[in-house]
């Protein structure tokens, strides 16, 4: 009906209006509603409405507010009994009562602001990094297909790929993604970005498909006809002013130049919620050679993943998979992961299942926190009942129902939840700019941490069962409480009763217990923390600037170049002013893990005879130990002598030593690496490769102009200055020796290090924050109880101390009480954190989860803390002034 | 007798109720000062305001009959009481000392 007011506007405004406005107001704006559909029509007219409402409402509710208080109330009675009936009443009682004690008011919202606003924020991380679907149709047939380790799909060989994809039935579609990186335009704006190359069938495997131009077909995985490229939306915003005719432009790059043929829609990123996501596509061409099972093509470089057919389960396409597979696992054991079993695993499970159980352990502790602001501004609420229990009692002498009473006591602690909530939800949203970047980069999807729709939702959830819980005690006393009892004596009633005495130390009980659980899951997190800062790996990392050099050209081209172009760098560095050492490395940095695994065979009548084993291989300038301060134990160095027509070197780890030689000397001995042989002539200390978390594993060192497989280059300086600012003259000296050099992904070791335990400290940090809040809040809590005690207990202190108690009587009786509560408290959250503790193992370095140490550290912060908060009140219960209180 | 300062939209409100007489209700108040000043008025402001004036006794009320037009409700009707006019005349007067000796384009007259 388009000549009718709009009845939610015509709700709104009548609600908000003081009863007696609402029939004028609401015939006055009908009237010219009608009046103004005959002269403007009925859009205008509803517009005009709207615009009246909605510029009304703020006025209206202000004065609703305020006149109804102006108005004498009407005696309980005259009230509708049921629950909910005149709630609007209940809701402006209760802001009033809130205002009345702003004391109490400013602590129960700033602890539940904290307790909403960072259980919110952390329900937002989980819920982007862990329970969000990935933004794929139907996600969830997507899966990764792989030979399984460590219990999860790895990469597969290019020869294993084209077979399955040859024979599979369980899939619509297999895709290969081989994972990379290319310098668009080799020219003075060029920049590294991320590439990958994929099969046709990525596009349908994902159902996703270029918003500009088209996906690759089959034909573009043929050698010559492979010259295109797909690029991302920010690289066509940023490197092409979003062009709209990009189709058929050229891509210059280091690789060549490509045809573009699309642009890939902008909230597409593959891998999913990536730190760095990837700019270009390009069409995976299966190398001839790698088509063969032959032992040089052995590389396991491709991600396989597929899509579901929709009828088929993940176990149904495992089944198939592995049966197309046991012959061939039969034929190529190397082939295969170790056990031969192949993995089917839906993607968002790669993607999510590491961090699945460390999000809940997180949102387990933020729901710990809060409770115990619950379970605190419940006591708080107990605390303030008490002042107010006379109040109660002449509202229930005038009639009012003990529905009515406890009523008014829920309502008050919704709107303390709600007003809660809203500082909250402002909390979280400023938290999540600092948690944003905060969070360890190994954690996926974190771009996508928001406040949506979801995360209010859980807000509003978690608001509604704080009202609940806050509320729910003290109504439930306020119901119980006796109206004879309150009234006589004038209301000066020594003690409240037994019960809701009993009911406030309760709840302070709770209060420590849950504090002493946060704190021990603070404290184990601290001390892993700090024991892996202990770790040795090996070298000195500090103030190390390290960057990649790369050629253009191929792999050969750098093979033959790399060690005189590192050279040559290298001594230009050293005879730069800031730099205090510099070395070049190949195959790999330290702390980056294991890179260049390569068969060693052992000739030597010192060592028993075995068959090649694998060892980590790096080529190193013969400053490299000098640079990192890795100790030699025996032996020398690599020297300038050690010339690529010299006799052929090499530096054992302790552990490689140890490992191909027993107990006997290795210096001095013949070893076999790639078909030479090669003297020991030092031994060096172990490095961590992967980390402070990780082993020392065997490592060999062969002097970088000695070794014929340079294929990277890492420079590594050290500097008494900020590493980074180091770069210009690095660059400067890389490209005095070669202006087509580039030179990428400058970073500190410190940074490396920094990147490796992460997940640690962001754990130590978020539980350790929880942990210095929940013993804020259980102090906060004891200091309420204790005052409100003393201050009952007024009369009976005064008439103690008449008959002779001293004041340091009074306070260790009261200093005593608390000792009491506190020590349940701490017993009962001990023995409720070691039961926890067991489930965070996982999460803990070298650390016990019951250490001792740990607990008998919590327990003295608590008693502590728990002394702290009794203090003053015991100290106001030594000034009362007997003569004082007795006569009032 | 001296009475609060009127506010200038109170002003207006009390002026248009005086133009229309015995015909001042919501509707007509709003389009009295709309089409005398172009001023948009918010219903809700007015009825502020309207309030505000009668718990002051400056103008009193009363309701009428419901007509259809309206969704079968009333309209309340506002009259100017007698301290009503006597505020307005007050105002009046202040504003007008003020004004003396200033031309509209704020210039002195002579001095």
């Amino acid at each position: 009906m388009k000549d009718q007011v709009p009845r939610v506007a015509e709700r709104l405004i009548g609600w908000s209006l003081p009863a007696s406005d609402r029939t004028p107001v609401l015939g006055d704006l009908s009237e010219e509603f009608l009046s103004r559909i005959e002269r403007r029509g009925p859009r205008s007219a509803r517009r005009w409405y709207w615009r009246q409402v909605l510029l009304s409402l703020a006025g209206n509710l202000r004065r609703r507010l305020t006149e109804s208080t102006r108005r004498p109330h009407l005696s309980f009675q005259e009230q509708k009994p049921s629950f909910f009936g005149g709630s609007m009443r209940d809701v402006r009682d209760a802001v009033r009562a809130l205002r009345s004690t702003p004391g109490f008011t400013g602590v129960a919202l700033i602890v539940l602001a904290f307790g909403i606003g960072a259980s919110t924020l952390i329900f937002s991380m989980v819920d982007a990094v862990v329970l969000r679907a990935l933004p794929f149709d139907h996600a969830d047939q997507i899966v990764s297909v792989g030979s399984l380790y460590n219990g999860r799909p790895g990469l597969e060989t290019a020869a294993t790929f084209l077979e399955w994809r040859d024979r599979q039935t369980a899939f619509e579609s297999l895709t290969a993604i081989d994972d990379g990186s290319l310098v668009v335009n080799a020219d003075t704006k060029a920049e590294e970005v991320r590439l990958e190359r994929v099969t046709a069938e990525f596009f349908s495997v994902l159902r996703v498909r270029p918003r500009i131009g088209a996906p690759f077909t089959a034909d573009n995985e043929v050698d010559g006809r492979d010259r295109v490229a797909i690029i991302s939306d920010g690289l066509w915003r940023t490197r092409f002013g979003a062009d709209p005719n990009i189709v058929g432009k050229a891509l210059q790059s280091n690789i060549g130049t490509r045809t573009i043929v699309g642009v890939m829609p902008p909230d597409f990123s593959y891998p999913v919620g990536a730190v760095r996501p990837t700019h270009v596509w390009i069409p995976y061409v299966v190398p001839a050679q790698e088509r063969q099972r032959a032992t040089a093509n052995r590389v396991f470089v491709l991600q396989l993943l597929a899509r579901l057919k929709p009828e088929l389960t993940v176990q149904q396409a495992q089944a198939q998979i592995q049966r197309i597979t046991d012959p061939l696992a039969k034929q190529y054991p190397n082939w295969f992961g170790a056990t031969g079993i192949i993995g089917v695993t839906p993607l968002r499970e790669l993607i999510v299942g590491d961090v699945r159980r460390w999000m809940f352990m997180l949102l387990g502790a933020v729901a710990i926190v809060l409770l115990l602001t619950c379970v605190n501004v419940a006591g708080l609420t107990l605390v303030r009942a008490s002042g107010r229990a006379r109040q109660l009692a002449v509202r229930a002498a005038l009639g009012a129902s003990r529905l009515q009473i406890s009523r008014g006591v829920i309502t008050e602690s919704f709107v303390l939840a709600g007003l809660g909530a809203v500082c909250g939800l402002g909390l979280a949203w400023w938290g999540t700019g600092l948690l944003r970047p905060a969070i360890p980069a190994t954690v996926p999807r974190v771009s996508s941490i928001a406040l949506n729709s979801r995360v209010v939702w859980f807000a509003v959830t978690a608001t509604v069962a704080t009202g609940i819980s806050v509320g729910i005690i003290p109504a439930w006393q306020a119901s119980r409480a006796s109206l004879f009892g309150l009234l006589k004596d004038g209301g000066r009633s020594s003690t409240a009763g037994r019960r809701p005495r009993r009911l406030r130390v309760t709840l302070v009980v709770a209060e420590v217990t849950l504090a002493v659980v946060l704190l021990v899951g603070a404290g184990l997190f601290v001390s892993s923390f700090l024991r892996l800062m202990r770790v040795d790996v090996g070298f000195d990392y500090h103030q190390v600037l390290t960057v990649a050099v790369s050629a253009p050209g191929d792999d050969s081209t750098w093979r033959a170049r790399g060690p005189a172009i590192a050279t040559d760098i290298v001594d230009r560095l050293k005879r730069a002013p800031q730099v205090g050492a510099a070395a070049a490395i190949s195959q790999g940095l330290p702390l980056m893990g294991l890179r260049h695994r390569i068969p060693v065979a052992v000739r030597s009548d010192r060592a028993p005879e075995r068959e090649p084993e694998p060892v980590e291989l790096r080529a190193i300038s013969p400053d490299y130990f000098g640079a990192l301060r890795i100790p030699l134990e025996r032996g020398r160095a690599f020297s300038d002598s050690d010339r690529a027509d010299a006799p052929l070197v090499t530096i054992l780890s302790e552990e490689a030593s140890r490992k191909y030689f027993d107990r006997t000397d290795s210096l001095g001995a013949t070893i076999t690496i790639e078909g030479r042989d090669r003297t020991v002539v030092g031994i060096a200390r172990g490095v961590r490769q992967g980390g402070p978390e990780t082993n020392a594993l065997p490592l060999a060192y062969e002097p970088l102009v000695q070794s014929p497989n340079v294929r990277t280059l890492d420079l590594v300086i050290r500097t008494q200055r900020d590493p980074l600012a180091l770069l210009a003259e690095v660059k400067a000296a890389v490209w005095a020796v070669d202006p087509e050099l580039t030179v990428r992904s400058a970073t500190t070791l410190d940074t490396l290090f920094d990147r490796l335990t992460a997940v640690r400290q962001f754990n130590m940090l978020l539980v350790g924050l929880f942990g210095l809040v929940s013993i804020a809040i259980a102090a906060a809590g004891i200091y309420g109880v204790v005052s409100l005690d003393v201050a009952e207990r007024t009369h009976e202190i005064a008439v103690r101390m008449a008959l002779g108690a001293g004041r340091s009587r009074v306070v260790t009786d009261v200093l005593t009480g608390v000792a009491r509560y506190v020590g349940v408290g701490l017993t009962i959250g001990i023995a409720g954190a070691a039961a926890l503790a067991t489930l965070i193992k996982a999460f803990l370095f070298e650390v016990r989860p019951h250490d001792i140490r740990v607990y008998a550290l919590v327990a003295a912060i608590l008693v502590a803390a728990g002394f702290l908060a009794a203090w003053l009140p015991a100290r106001r219960a030594a000034t009362i002034d007997p003569l004082m209180s007795i006569k009032n | 007798m001296r009475y609060d300062a009127l506010g200038e939209f109170e002003q207006s409100v009390l002026l248009a109720i005086a133009h229309l007489a015995d015909r001042a209700y919501g509707v007509t108040i709003r389009q009295e000062i709309e089409t005398r000043t172009g001023r948009d008025i918010v219903v809700g402001a007015l009825y502020t305001s309207l309030a505000r004036l009668e718990r002051k006794g400056y103008v009193r009320s009363t309701m009428s009959d419901p007509t259809p037009q309206r969704g079968g409700r009333s309209k309340r009707h506002f009259v100017l009481s007698a301290s009503g006019a006597a505020a307005l005349r007050q105002s009046r007067e202040r504003l007008s000392k003020m004004w003396e000796g200033l031309q509209p384009n704020l210039k002195r007259t002579r001095s």
